[in-house]
């Protein structure tokens, strides 16, 4: 879009100024003034920014061939990042959990009378109010371990992931932004030889009294 | 030939006389042999009478209640019969207006106010002054034990005094952060009958806004126990606004870990 607005920009002034070169609403300059040296001038500047127009859009293909993998790999960054951090929460939500699997959640009650069950199996609990007393056994905890630790893994995996990407987008990224770079340099040049063109050398050759 | 068929004849009557008398045993009797000699305690040694009411109570044997009224009075020399005896009731004991009766008369006695805290009927025949009895007694157990209890009465009992209610929040003294959800589910379910604002409080320390990870984990535990079967979704709308969204990746996370508290979260959604 802004490329299409700079060459907007570029083209009125310099068709304008080739299809009146003498510049018919000016007041013509006094003897003084060599206008044949103006013409030369307005051709040399009328050149050289259409060579530096051209090269400019000789970038188009190249910084276009860039976007779409730097926008897959922004996308995929995120996604990776979002997966990472929703594993990272995990990690921290299962070592509490180990915590309760070894610790159990309630500390076990005293002693009713000796010979008597335990006061968790004489109260008539439901199941989940049984299981919410009791302490896990030790095979849960182990697999919750098991589990944090393959997590751990995915993490590191993940991380290494984000970062290979990370590197590989930021170098597409400044190959990026340094084509873009000379692109918007050679408009600019372009630009300020329209300007030339455009009463630029008239001002410089024949400088108003 | 007829002699024979003769000496027959003993044999045959007492054959049946025999049938006839295992028959009066059988109905006679309805007790399990593991309690029958409960019926009479005095005549047990102090040891074997509690080992006969703890075997009955861990076997999930029958006590019969006159079997318990009977050793109520027989044992008052005796408290440790007495009261294995109320405990053996109390575990698997027939209704007894008699028996709660006594159990009520002794609410200030670990061990009794145990066996009526373990018995609906008991718990729901407490009037304001005897549930608060009975909580202050069972002050030094797991703190579950008096949210069950609690819950329990609450089942048929509303008071509206507020000096009761001061009472029975101070003897029901559950902390402020229950170890376990049992506690912590009662402890709120009380508070929410009761109309106590700690319920509010008490929800929202468990389920801080936008809490993640263990936090998260913590406040599920926390809803997940609960379940209140009189409300037509079985959650308070109050408990339900802290359900965090299905598709939470640390309510996945839950649901994975506790299986059976993540299918009854489930049915909140």
């Amino acid at each position: 879009m802004k490329i299409h607005a700079l060459l907007c920009l570029l083209f009125f002034p310099l068709a304008a100024f080739a299809e009146h070169p003498d510049r018919p609403d000016h007041e013509p300059h006094p003897v003084l003034c060599d206008q044949g040296a103006v013409a030369a001038c307005v051709d040399r500047e009328r050149a050289a920014g259409e060579s530096a127009q051209a090269s400019g859009h000789s970038f188009d293909a190249e910084i276009s061939a860039l976007e779409a993998p730097l926008t897959e790999m922004k996308t995929n960054r995120t996604n990776y990042s979002a997966l990472l951090g929703s594993l990272q929460s995990e990690q921290a939500a299962l070592s509490s959990e180990i915590l309760f699997a070894k610790q159990g959640e309630a500390a076990p009650s005293k002693e009713i009378m000796a010979g008597f069950p335990s006061a968790e199996n004489f109260f008539r609990l439901t199941p989940l109010e049984r299981n919410w007393l009791d302490r896990y056994p030790q095979e849960r905890a182990q697999n919750l371990i098991s589990r944090l630790q393959d997590g751990k893994a995915e993490i590191a995996e993940l991380s290494a992931r984000i970062q290979e990407i990370s590197s590989k987008f930021d170098g597409l990224n400044g190959q990026y932004q340094s084509l873009s770079l000379q692109r918007g340099n050679l408009f600019t040049a372009a630009q300020q030889h329209a300007t030339m063109c455009n009463g630029g050398c008239r001002d410089q050759i024949c400088p108003p009294r | 030939m007829i002699r024979s068929l003769i000496w027959l004849i003993p044999f045959l009557l007492l054959a049946a006389c025999a049938k006839e008398a295992e028959k009066t045993v059988s109905s006679s009797s309805h007790t399990d042999p593991a309690v029958a000699h409960l019926e009479h305690t005095e005549k047990l040694r102090e040891e074997d009478a509690i080992s006969a009411a703890s075997a009955a109570a861990s076997g999930n044997v029958m006590l019969p209640a006159s079997f318990a009224i009977h050793c109520w009075e027989a044992e008052k020399d005796r408290p440790r019969v007495r009261e294995a005896c109320a405990l053996a009731w109390s575990a698997v004991g027939e209704d007894s207006p008699a028996m709660a009766a006594n159990l009520r008369s002794a609410l200030g006695s670990r061990v009794i106010a145990i066996a009526a805290a373990r018995q609906t009927t008991v718990v729901h025949s407490l009037n304001d002054f005897q549930i608060i009895t009975l909580l202050h007694t069972l002050s030094a157990e797991a703190p579950w034990m008096r949210a069950f209890v609690m819950r329990t009465w609450l089942e048929v009992h509303m008071p509206h005094d507020l000096s009761v209610l001061i009472s029975i929040q101070s003897a029901l003294n559950l902390p402020s952060e229950a170890p376990d959800p049992l506690t912590a589910g009662a402890g709120y379910a009380v508070a929410r009958a009761l109309s106590l604002p700690a319920a509010e409080s008490a929800i929202t320390s468990y389920c801080p806004a936008g809490g993640s990870g263990p936090a998260l984990t913590r406040c599920l535990r926390f809803l997940s126990a609960l379940p209140d079967p009189r409300t037509a979704t079985g959650l308070d709308p109050l408990a339900r606004s802290f359900l965090p969204p299905h598709n939470d990746p640390g309510a996945i996370l839950f649901r994975r870990s506790f299986p059976d508290r993540g299918r009854l979260l489930e049915t909140y959604y």
